[in-house]
This record gives structure tokens, sequence and C-alpha cells, in this order.
């Protein structure tokens, strides 16, 4: 039963990170209808940057995080003018920026691959102490535990951006209507700026915290793409906090899929989900309840 | 069927090449050499199968490596357990194995449209090597090899083989010319071109995108099969999932949607790859770079760019063409030739919508509107920007749903039909902003159409069997027709991008008739034209009315409403408010309120 217990608290964990990355993916696609399959990898930017800076180099954390936060940003920003602006004016081309999206991505990930070299993952610090936190006969790692608070205060912080501030206001506004937006003064090409700097900033926050999780692994960055991806397909396109219930459900269920099936299956686990999921309800869980055209 | 000197000048290049691929064993003889070519080969058949799904049909698919996985295991597989099967065999049983992956992966992907199939063939992709690593009948890490199995012979080999992967290279491309040049590869371009055009052209757009993705496995499978025989050897290595990104960017550099493409792609791409020597660790980075470029600077690729290059300089050498923007000639003024519409499946009775409701969000757009369009009679719908006339107009041709009230077409209920059925019942329509295939002919807009209601099955149709070439034939006649009734048979050849936008409009109402429909509902056709047109559109609709079709129209020029009307209906947020002939809407005061903002007399402040 502890096992199990404890399977939950370490799926929770991993579940947030795939959170914050449908959140990123939320948060770009909503500004400029762009589905962002770099996310992923600019998370994996992340944690290679953490590892950089605190394992080898030795900073304090704050200001690795720093670092990490405007070099993970400053990577995205790139992305969106180089590969995501130009189809910004070419409404009806929908294959060719997903493509881009994919090439910067292979991009991003070649050159960690290469700088990294042919090493292990190596561990990262965290900022927590190490040792576990005793609740009955559940024990919590703290570093575990800081990935789940991490996406509940971005989430919140995203949700307060848009509701309070008159950038999150013609954000959600672009969301709605493109067009309608561009006529009200509101530029669509700063809002697309804008969505892959807070798309860069939450990946760097997941990259950062997940980072003494899963250590300093170049391949994940696909993984945790498609695995953000199936936390929205669960949650359902478009809702926030139905990514977040998507990214809990896929985790936990992964880690209950380990203990109890194969870890060696993991990645069916996810699959698994997915396709009951397009199965009995292709908007997912949270979704507008029906197809909107078919 | 003659060929034109675009198409000698293609043909000749596919000779030339095929040419030098079929000598290129004299100059690099040697059996490794080879065996990297067959490597390339069977790959480009791959990219060959993710054209049709992704070039023709614009179903991105990020996950091809999986399905030539599924095809090579199962090659594999068999030729380890039966090693006197050959090679036939083992492309038969790997093209029905990779068929079936395509429909188990297809059936759910495909019910959400847009990036959800590419995410989910990705994550096939990346899903396949790792189960294949973990299973016993595939050999685990370290895969399957025939080399080591004493009872395998490889029959042909070497350049015999050689030539034999070349063939099916070549019988692929043309297969995929045939099918992109038939009614099924019609379908599919209709498809990507928006999926509300399919739907308008009563195309079923599921079932046409998982036969797409259905039919791209197969040559998926069959270069797996290929694979499997001239390298002897699969394993989880060799079917990574970044081997579906460069089959993927092989596809998109040589030319989405062109029958050469994938395989100059291929060939570059793949055949790059094998040469980069001590390169192969900046693989990743030089071929992100070649396919961001592409596909940001020159998405239609080189095959592509090479051909709009050359019609551009064509149509630049040309003096003016036969312009549609031009007043119109005088020939389309003469009485246009006798259009019998076919009887539609529900008989002779009227389009009648009752209490029809629709809202979005707590907005009522459409609330409790009746109306009723006969046959031979024009209906004109109008009213204000946002006030419900074109989600009137979707309800009825089944884009949206209902949420109270029907839509009857004689006694038939057809609320609840999808989009397709109700196109095929025999309501047509035109769009606001024209769907249109935008390099294809304005000819081959109107042919999809034409062929709706003629009867040839898919197969005979690729193949060019009786029916097919037939049936060809007499939908071009049809579309020709239906074109010289809008006063554009002279145009039928220009591309419709070099149309100007109201033309287009004129395009969409051809296109319309040659359904042969008994209603048409005609969104705007009038916004954006000359005067002239405007006139020709006139008579247009008159002749429509007077062969018998039910006309519905939506449109802002009111003038033009009344003179041709019998019945018109005014909405204002999303209520019918007045009804009735055109005299007796001229001097309704809620009318002239509401539409043109007058104000009621009587209401205080007028000078």
């Amino acid at each position: 039963m502890s096992l199990a217990i404890n399977a939950v608290v370490a799926g929770l964990a991993i579940g947030s990170v795939y959170g914050l990355v449908a959140l990123g993916y939320t948060v770009v696609f909503n500004a400029t209808r762009v589905f962002n399959l770099a996310q992923g990898d600019l998370v994996m930017l992340g944690v290679l940057l953490s590892w950089y800076l605190l394992d080898v180099r030795h900073w304090p954390q704050v200001a690795a995080l720093a670092c990490v936060l405007v070099g993970v940003t400053a990577v995205s920003l790139a992305e969106e003018r180089l590969v995501v602006r130009p189809f910004l004016s070419r409404p009806r081309d929908n294959i060719g920026w997903f493509i881009a999206t994919l090439a910067f991505s292979l991009v991003v990930e070649t050159v960690v691959t290469d700088l990294y070299g042919e090493n292990p993952p190596q561990p990262v610090p965290s900022p927590l102490p190490s040792r576990a936190i005793h609740l009955g006969s559940v024990s919590i790692v703290p570093k575990l535990l800081l990935a789940f608070l991490a996406l509940v205060a971005v989430t919140a912080a995203v949700e307060a951006f848009y509701r309070r501030t008159w950038l999150g206001t013609a954000m959600r506004a672009t969301a709605e209507d493109r067009e309608v937006a561009a006529l009200r003064g509101i530029s669509p090409t700063r809002m697309s700026a804008l969505a892959f700097g807070i798309g860069g900033l939450v990946a760097a926050v997941a990259g950062y915290v997940v980072a003494p999780i899963v250590f300093s692994d170049v391949t994940i960055g696909l993984n945790y793409s498609l695995k953000g991806f199936i936390a929205l397909a669960i949650g359902g396109f478009g809702s926030i906090r139905g990514a977040l219930i998507g990214a809990w459900v896929l985790g936990v269920g992964e880690q209950l899929f380990d203990l109890y099936v194969s870890p060696r299956y993991e990645v069916v686990a996810g699959l698994a989900l997915l396709m009951a999921v397009l199965a009995v309800r292709p908007t997912g869980l949270f979704g507008p309840g029906r197809l909107r055209r078919v | 069927m003659g060929l034109g000197p675009a198409e000698r000048r293609r043909l000749g290049a596919c000779a030339a090449g095929a040419l030098v691929l079929a000598l290129a064993p004299l100059a690099f003889g040697s059996p490794y050499r080879l065996d990297q070519f067959d490597y390339i080969l069977s790959l480009v058949m791959v990219a060959i199968g993710l054209n049709v799904a992704t070039g023709f049909a614009g179903q991105l698919s990020l996950g091809p490596s999986a399905t030539f996985a599924v095809g090579g295991y199962t090659a594999v597989v068999l030729a380890n357990d039966h090693p006197g099967v050959g090679l036939a065999a083992m492309a038969v049983a790997a093209m029905a194995a990779a068929g079936v992956f395509g429909l188990v992966v297809g059936l759910p992907a495909l019910r959400v449209g847009g990036f959800y199939l590419a995410n989910v063939t990705l994550f096939f992709a990346l899903l396949v090597p790792i189960v294949a690593t973990n299973l016993s009948v595939t050999g685990r890490a370290n895969g399957i090899s025939l080399v080591a199995n004493p009872a395998f012979v490889q029959s042909p080999s070497g350049a015999a083989l050689y030539e034999t992967t070349l063939a099916v290279v070549g019988l692929l491309t043309l297969g995929c010319w045939a099918l992109l040049h038939s009614r099924v590869g019609r379908e599919f371009v209709a498809v990507r071109t928006s999926e509300e055009l399919a739907l308008a052209l009563g195309i079923p757009t599921y079932r046409a995108k998982l036969a797409a993705f259905g039919l791209s496995s197969l040559p998926a499978g069959l270069g797996g099969a290929f694979y499997a025989f001239s390298q002897q050897f699969v394993s989880p290595g060799s079917v990574s999932v970044s081997l579906s990104i460069y089959l993927v960017a092989a596809c998109v550099i040589g030319g989405l949607g062109s029958v050469t493409g994938p395989v100059v792609g291929g060939l570059l791409v793949i055949g790059l790859g094998q040469f980069l020597g001590s390169l192969a660790q900046y693989e990743g980075v030089i071929f992100g770079v070649a396919l961001a470029a592409f596909a940001v600077a020159l998405p239609q690729g080189i095959v592509g760019s090479g051909e709009a290059l050359r019609a551009a300089v064509a149509s630049y050498v040309r003096s003016a063409p036969l312009g549609p923007g031009r007043p119109a000639p005088p020939e389309a003024r003469r009485p246009a030739p006798a259009w019998a519409p076919a009887p539609p499946a529900g008989g002779a009775g009227s389009l009648v919508v009752s209490g029809a409701r629709r809202s979005f969000g707590g907005v009522v757009a459409v609330d409790g509107v009746d109306l009723e369009v006969a046959r031979g009679q024009l209906h004109g719908l109008i009213g204000s920007n946002g006030s419900g006339k074109t989600t009137l107009l979707n309800l009825v041709c089944g884009f949206y749903r209902l949420e109270a009230g029907q839509v009857r077409l004689g006694e038939a209920r057809i609320d609840h039909l999808p989009a397709w059925r109700v196109a095929r019942a025999g309501v047509a329509r035109t769009f606001q902003t024209p769907q249109l295939v935008a390099e294809a002919s304005v000819l081959d807009n109107v042919v999809p159409a034409a062929e709706r209601h003629l009867r040839c099955n898919a197969v005979a149709s690729v193949l060019r069997l009786p029916p097919g070439p037939r049936t060809a034939r007499a939908a071009r006649a049809r579309a020709l027709e239906a074109l010289e009734l809008v006063g554009l048979a002279k145009a039928a050849s220009e591309r419709v991008a070099e149309l100007p936008h109201g033309t287009r409009r004129v395009v969409e109402v051809a296109r319309a008739l040659a359904l042969e429909p008994g209603f048409v509902l005609l969104d705007e056709p009038a916004a954006g034209l000359g005067q002239s047109e405007v006139e020709r559109l006139k008579s247009v609709l008159a002749s429509m009315v007077a062969a018998g079709l039910g006309v519905l129209l939506v449109e802002h020029n009111v003038p033009l409403v009344l003179e041709l009307a019998d019945r018109v209906t005014v909405l204002h947020q999303g209520r019918a408010i007045a009804q009735g002939g055109p005299e007796s809407l001229r001097g309704n005061q809620l009318v002239a309120q509401v539409f043109l903002g007058r104000e009621l007399a009587g209401s205080g402040d007028q000078p």
C-alpha cells in the first residue's frame, strides 16, 4: 500500500512537469494557433543548463535559476522569430509551422547532444535538502514536492496574468479572434513573441525543477513534448486546468503502471490513456464536449 | 491522351533520372555501395507513402518509421522462420501488417483534426523501437539478423536486387501519379484544401483521410520488406524516431504533394545521410536547418518550386491572358445552355427551415427562424453583419448542428445528416471566402463536383479501367458546361491563383452547379465583383431559377436581392424580422430602421 502511495506521490511530481509542458503549449497555442513541438526540448535545454551551471560551474542556486530562465526564454524567442513568425501571415498553411517547430526541436536536441557528448546522465543538485519528509508510511522527497508546487505556482501566475493585466487581456482577445484583435491595435506579432516568451519561462522553470529528478538526460525532450500533448488530450485542448488534471492523471497512471505492470513498457501506459481518450471522448475530459466539426 | 509541353518536359526529366539511377551500379558497382543504394531506395518507398497522406491529403504524419518498422519486422520474422518464402511473400506480408497498423493508428487519431495525427504518429515512432527492444519475437535490443540464418538465401541479390528495388520505386511513383490524377486523388486534394470544401463537395472527410493514411502505410510496409531483404537485418536502432523526422524532411525538401518530390527528397536526404562521414554527428543540425528553411521559405520543395518558377515565367512571357477581370465577353450574355438539374433525393419538395435556433457560448446567433425555399424560386436573405445569415446557411447545409427546430428537404429531415450527406442530397453551397485549390486550373476545381454523381469505383478510377476514363471525360464535359453557364468557359485552363477575387466566387458558383443540386446556397457571391460581372451573375441566377433550382442568396447588395428575389427574409440579431415579396419590404418601416439605420418616423429628433 505504501508503495502505491509513494507511486502516486512520484506520479504527481512527474506529472507536474508534463503539466508545465502542457501549460507552455496552451499559452503559445492560444495566442498563435501554433502547437510548439519544441516545448519539450526547451525543457531539456533547461535541464542541461541547470546541470552545467550547478554541477559543472558550481553556481549558487539563485544565480543558476536566473540564468536558466534567461537562457531558455532567449532560445524560445529565437524560435518564434526564426520559424514561427513567417507563418503568422499565411493563414491557410496548417502543416508548415508544425514541421518548422519540429525542425527547430531537432536542431536544439542535436546541438545540446553534441555539446554534452556521450556521457551518461549526471546528478544535478536540488535547491532543497535531500532528506525525505515522512508522513506516516509515506515519504516525500522535497525535490518531488518542488515540481508539484512549481506547477501550481506557475499556473496561478499565468492565470493571474491572463485575468489581471492589460497584456493578458490582449492575449485572450487574440486567442478569441486574431483579426478583430488586430483591428483593435493589438499586434499579432507582439502577442506571438510574448507568448513564446512566457512559454520559454514556463519551460525554464520546468527544466530547473525536474533536473534534480531526471539528471542531465539529453534524450528526454521529445518524450516531454509528447507527454505534454497527452496531458492536453486527456484534459481537453484550451483548458488550462483540464491540462493540469490530465498531466497528473498521466503521471500517476505511468507510475502505477511501472509498479504493477512493467517499467519497461512505461511508454505504453501513456499511449493506452491517449487511445482510450481518443476513442471515448476525443475532445478530452474538460474539452468542449463535442467535436467542433467532423 | 495527348501530352502538353509541360508534361513532356516532366516525363523527360523522370526518364533521364530513372536512366541515371538504373545505370548507377556500373559506376558504383561494389557490393557495399549497392547495399547502401538498396537502403536508400527502400526508404524512398516510405517517403513516397508519407507523401500520399501528408502531401496529397494534407494529414501530417510524423511516424513513418513506425510503419516502416512494422513492415520490416514482419518481413524479417517471416523470412527467419520460413527462409524459403522469397521477396514477394515478404513484401505482401509486410504490406498487410503495415496496412493494418495504419488503420489501427489512424482510426482514433484522425477523429480529431489538426496536429493530433502528427502527435499520435510521432508517439508511435517513439514507441515501436522501445517495444521491439523488449519483445523476444523481435529479437530484443539485438534485432533479427538473416545473415545468421544459414537457410536464408538472398535471391535476387547484387545488381539484380538493386534494379528490382528501383523498378518498384518507379512503379510506386507511377502509381502516385495515377492516384493524384484520379477522383480519389482529387478528393484527397479537396480535403487538404479545406475540410469545409470537401464536405460541401459531398466527400466524407473522415473516410477520405483514413483512406489516405491507410494507403500511405502500404509503401512504408513495402519499404520495410525491401529493407529487411536487402540489409538482412532489422533492429530497434534502424527504426529510431529520428528516421521519421528525416523522412518528413525528405518529403518537405523534395516537395510535399508533388509526385516526384519524395523521390528527389528521399535520394537527397537519405542519400546524403549515408555519405556524411565524419559530419554524421551534425546530421540533425544539417537536416533540421534545411527542413526549417524549406518549410519557411520554399514550402513547395525542390520539385514544386521548380514548377512554380516555370509557371511564373510562362505566365509572364504570355501576354496578359484572357482576363476574367476584364469586361465580360459578349458571348456571356447569350442564353445560357439548357440546364436540367437532376432531381434530388428529396423529390421536388421545398427546402424548409422551421424554428431554427443556434447559440454560441451564450450568444444566440440564430433564434427561431422559419423560411422556405421552393424549387424555381430565389429566396434572398439580407441583414446587417452579425445578424446570423452565414450561421443560418451553415445550419442548413449541416456544418453546424441545430439546437432546436428542423431543416427538411421535401419530406425528409436533413438536419441530422453530416454535411457531406446534405451535399449529396442535393444542397450545394458557395463560401464567403472562396475555397479553391489555388495552384490548380479553374476546370480542375470544378471537375471534383462534376464527378460526384458519376458512378465509378475508386480502383477503376486510379487504374484507368472501364468506366474510369469514360467517367473522367464525362466529368470534364460537365464541368465545362457549368463553366460555360457562368461565362467562364474561356478561363477554364487559367490557374485559380491568377484570378481576381471576385471571379473566384463565380468559379464557386460553377462548382456548386456542377454538383447538379436541387438547391444552391450562395454566400455573398456578388461581393468584390465589378459591375459587368454583377450583370453576368444576375443572368446566371436568373437561368438557374428558370431551370428549376431553388436558390438561397445571402447578399449585402440589397438592390440586387430586391431585383431578383421572389421572396426575401430579413434577419436582425438572429431573428427573422420581416419576410415577404420584395415590394412588401420596400415600404417596411421596421426593415428600413434596422437595416438602413433610419430612425422610425415620429421618434423625435429628425430634421
